[in-house]
């Protein structure tokens, strides 16, 4: 049991500080332009794909670099000219741009880069187990992505807090028409946000593609839940982000270990039930079966009684 | 008793202290208005009343009711109504819709579904009119958010005054408008404001002096005078607070 | 009697359609458009109509489907046995009580955080629909024989042209009915509640209350639009209650265009074509339709309803004419472009071979080919750009008022 639940908090900490990639850039963006971007995880699918492309000319370590900052520009295009475009529409013409470009985006993969999965493997220098415990082994692969997710993590705190240019980007989500008036190009920094956030979300699919399979689902299966990190976390929160997605990442890891099911939990307390009852999909409920309901029934819970979020200051 | 009573009413946003220690009373079907320096609090004092922010403390007595807890739309059907210093009206419904939709509810319509409005003569007749009466019929089927400014002023006025509730607050009704369009508004809301309770914040010290029974000056979140408009204009204090500078000055700045 | 002249249109068009296109696929092409109209009207009610956008609508035309699929489950299986005619009428009963539910808290607040929570609601389901399997059925999904009702007016609806005279009937009184409710003072309300939630709060209306009330009865037109699909299927699986079916009709919607009431319908009609013309030719059609909404969310925010409302002022002025020969300069360039910019696409996702475009075979393997439509495409759009000003022109002076 032990090692299970080891092994599982390891996996929940992988995968939390990775939707924390992804979350992170959306919360920046969201606070900075008020729009949440629904094809942000689509630029998370496009950084694993083209990472797996450019991989078969140079390999990943190159790819790792040059997918991200590949997106990241994609990115910077896609505000310049179709979400600044959007916005005099108003938030709901944004929010359904953002919709249309990732249903394109999905599209546009399945159809150059094919409906299959991609054999995109971690790096023969990482491809081993870094250790063995209880006779599991845990990959090198996944450390290093800790690693870097905590490296962002450390970056993006120490970037937006210390330097000049973090603080003008903190400034711009609080007050931007002081901001503008002290004489910065305020949609230039919308542009350079938006385009660091695809470029962190891409980084996540390099990341992730070997791990969570590189194929064209990757986005929808991924960019509900990181909506729903940043809602419970609160629309606008850093800190509410990294909790949430640390949160989510660990609750479903977890789930997915822990093999309980409702009948048990009744043998337990002494209830029986017939095997034929009405009700039997509810008393065969299990905790891995509800693994992937856990973020919504969360985000619903969270939405009825503290609509503000974890950490929110502002009504979304 | 009052139609209206504040009892030491307090508000304050974080550290800043907007209202402080505030008792007002207002009596059935008189005027009055609320003057005082940018800044002193009054436009807070009618988001309070109408239950747009909630006081720190303090009580808000309508007809006799605490209203203090109540949100907007139960202090509204008390009989209470409310225009905005800025403009608040439906910007993508014509500006005949908007006063229907003010219209509806005194007139009993709710929110029916079994009723359709091209049959309601009756109501459509009361919005063509109250139309008419604030001097935009040839603007019936224009879009509110088409409308120029005055005509905006002039509707958010109307969607106020349609409403036939007991107690009116109006935010600046003159606000921006030249002294033709001042006078019309002015006249306008004397005629509808027949037998109604007024209140009145305005800067326009014209305005002020032509349609308030009484006037109440608040200055740092305090009401420092109450009186008829004959004993505000004397009164030491208040022109103290002023500097003189409104006080004298009859010309509304546009 | 000029208000009733749009609705005697309709009913002519339902009534003549069967006849013009009396084959297999044109019948079950207006079955699934029948279906389509009643479901994107639906979906108005909230986005269009009342300021709500919901990216989880399909939960409430699911539901209501899988309701109706159980019932004619049942009657096979010994449950009560009722004229299928009121299956619609079942399952949006039930797709009213699903929006009764989860409307309660979820019209509390408009705008983004609505979207969140249908978005959330929607997952949810979806998720649940995989793991409760007695009502949805797995993987297989629910499916039932909708010919074991007894006969009404003769007919068994064992046949697809027996479901669309069904259809046609549904579809008609939903259309009427939720646009008699655009007209009653909770219809006008939703509209104000969308311009201005806080304006309508100070006139006495408590919002949620407002919202919730277009949300129960949407809710119960997706769920007879639920209903029609499982009749005309006979099976309702998951992915009838997905995000991308709530996608789908979103799309619908604003291509069609939300600020019309029939915008929707039209939108229906023409994904309904693309859906089953389009896919016929090119296996690229989703691509196209994903780039023709998010064209149409840039640069028309109105829809094709919007397009074609936009020349009602030419035509009552007798200008329309004065704008052809722009259109003509403009249209060409911008098919040509177009053109060539599809057959980079169908090249570039063929990678090797020939693949035939327009009867043209293009082989991927010869250079002048790719140089070819790209030089074309180059040479279109900067044709199509030069054109765009004196079109401007002309649809100005063709607009404008006459000076008085």
């Amino acid at each position: 049991m032990i090692d299970v639940l080891i092994f599982a908090t390891l996996n929940g900490l992988v995968t939390g500080l990775l939707l924390f990639l992804l979350a992170s850039g959306l919360t920046l963006i969201f606070s900075m332009m008020g729009v949440l971007n629904f094809a942000h995880a689509s630029f998370y699918m496009l950084g694993a794909y083209c990472a797996f492309s450019i991989g078969q000319y140079t390999g990943f370590w190159p790819a790792l670099i040059l997918a991200p900052v590949l997106v990241g520009g994609f990115g910077a295009l896609v505000e310049r000219y179709g979400l600044r475009h959007v916005h005099k529409s108003g938030h709901v013409a944004e929010l359904v741009f953002t919709f249309g470009l990732a249903f394109l985006i999905e599209q546009a993969v399945q159809s150059f880069w094919g409906a299959d999965t991609k054999n995109y493997q971690p790096p023969a220098l990482l491809d081993f187990p870094l250790f063995t415990l209880f006779g599991q082994d845990f990959p090198a692969y996944k450390a290093f992505m800790l690693l870097v997710s905590i490296g962002i993590f450390i970056g993006l705190y120490w970037g937006l807090t210390r330097t000049r240019t973090g603080m003008i980007i903190q400034a711009a989500t609080s007050h931007p028409q002081t901001v503008a008036n002290l004489g910065h190009n305020l949609p230039l920094i919308h542009t350079l946000v938006f385009g660091a956030g695809s470029a962190l979300a891409a980084l996540a699919g390099v990341l992730a593609g070997p791990v969570l399979t590189t194929f064209p689902g990757m986005a929808a299966t991924l960019g509900s839940i990181v909506f729903v990190i940043v809602v419970i976390g609160g629309l606008g929160s850093l800190t509410g982000a990294l909790v949430a997605s640390l949160l989510i990442g660990l609750l479903q890891s977890w789930a997915i270990a822990v093999d309980v099911g409702m009948a048990d939990l009744l043998h337990w307390v002494g209830v029986e039930f017939p095997p034929d009852h009405p009700l039997k999909d509810i008393w065969r409920l299990s905790l891995p079966q509800l693994a992937p309901v856990l973020p919504y029934l969360l985000l619903v819970l969270m939405l009825i009684f503290h609509p503000s979020g974890l950490f929110g200051k502002r009504e979304g | 008793m009052s139609l209206l009573q504040l009892q030491a009413v307090h508000k304050h946003f974080g550290a800043t202290r907007v209202l402080e220690d505030v008792s007002l009373n207002i009596e059935a079907g008189e005027r009055h208005a609320i003057i005082g320096p940018n800044g002193a609090g009054k436009s807070t004092l009618f988001d309070l009343v109408s239950g747009r922010h909630r006081a720190s403390s303090g009580h808000i007595v309508f007809r006799g009711r605490a209203i203090d807890t109540l949100p907007p739309h139960e202090i509204a059907r008390l009989g209470l109504a409310r225009s905005f210093q800025i403009s608040s009206l439906f910007p993508r419904l014509s500006a005949f819709e908007n006063l229907r939709c003010a219209l509806l509810r005194p007139q009993g319509f709710g929110l029916s579904m079994t009723r359709l409005l091209p049959r309601a003569s009756r109501l459509n007749a009361c919005a063509d009119a109250l139309l008419e009466e604030i001097g935009l019929a040839a603007r019936r089927d224009v879009l509110a958010g088409a409308l120029s400014y005055a005509e905006q002023r002039t509707l958010e006025l109307g969607l106020a005054l349609a409403s036939g509730a007991e107690l009116i607050l109006l935010d600046e009704p003159v606000a921006g408008m030249n002294r033709r369009e001042a006078e019309q508004a002015i006249a306008l809301i004397r005629r509808v404001t027949q037998g109604k309770t007024l209140l009145l914040v305005e800067h326009d010290m014209g305005a002020v002096f032509e349609l308030a029974d009484r006037i109440s000056v608040l200055a740092g979140g305090r009401v420092i005078a109450t009186g008829t408009p004959t004993q505000i204009r004397a009164n030491p204090q208040v022109q103290q607070a002023y500097l003189g500078s409104a006080m004298t000055e009859d010309t509304p700045h546009a | 009697m000029k208000h009733l002249l749009p609705w005697i249109v309709f009913a002519l068009l339902l009534l003549m359609l069967p006849w013009l296109f009396p084959s297999v696929l044109g019948i079950s092409i207006l079955n699934e458009m029948a279906i389509a109209i009643v479901f994107a009207l639906s979906y108005n009610m909230l986005l269009g109509q009342g300021g709500m956008l919901s990216f989880g609508h399909a939960v409430y035309f699911g539901l209501g489907g899988f309701m109706a699929a159980h019932a004619l489950l049942g009657m096979e299986l010994g449950g009560p046995i009722f004229s299928v005619t009121l299956i619609p009428l079942v399952a949006g009963g039930f797709g009213l009580l699903a929006a009764v539910l989860i409307g309660s808290f979820s019209t509390r607040r408009a705008g983004t955080a609505f979207a969140m929570i249908s978005l959330g609601v929607g997952e949810l389901l979806a998720a649940l629909a995989l793991i409760l399997v007695s009502f949805f059925g797995g993987e297989a999904g629910i499916s039932g024989d909708r010919s074991l009702g007894p006969a009404f007016l003769g007919a068994d609806f064992a046949q697809d042209s027996q479901v669309y005279a069904l259809a046609a009937v549904w579809t008609f009184v939903s259309t009427l009915a939720m646009y008699l409710f655009t007209q009653t003072p909770a219809g006008r309300m939703a509209n104000a509640v969308r311009d201005n939630p806080e304006r309508a709060a100070f006139l006495g209306y408590n919002v949620q209350r407002v919202r919730l009330l277009s949300f129960i009865v949407s809710g119960f037109f997706a769920g007879v639009a639920g209903g029609l699909f499982a009749l005309h299927y006979e099976i309702l699986t998951a992915q009838n209650l997905s995000t991308t079916t709530s996608g789908n009709v979103l799309l619908m919607s604003y291509i069609g265009g939300v600020g019309f009431f029939t915008g929707p319908m039209i939108g229906a009609v023409v994904l309904t074509l693309i859906n089953s013309v389009l896919s016929h030719y090119t296996e690229l059609w989703l691509l196209y339709l994903g780039l023709s909404f998010v064209l149409t969310v840039m640069f028309l925010p109105q829809g094709l309803t919007g397009l074609l409302m936009m020349h009602r002022t030419p035509w009552r002025r007798g200008r329309l004419r004065s704008l052809l020969r722009p259109y003509l300069l403009t249209g060409i360039p911008a098919t040509l472009c177009l053109f060539s910019v599809f057959a980079l696409l169908e090249m570039l996702h063929q990678g090797s071979g020939s693949v035939m475009f327009f009867g043209l075979a293009l082989n991927t393997e010869q250079p002048w080919a790719w140089l070819g439509a790209l030089l074309l495409a180059i040479a279109a759009a900067y044709g199509w750009r030069r054109s765009l000003p004196s079109l401007r022109e002309a649809w100005r002076s063709a607009s404008q008022e006459d000076a008085p």
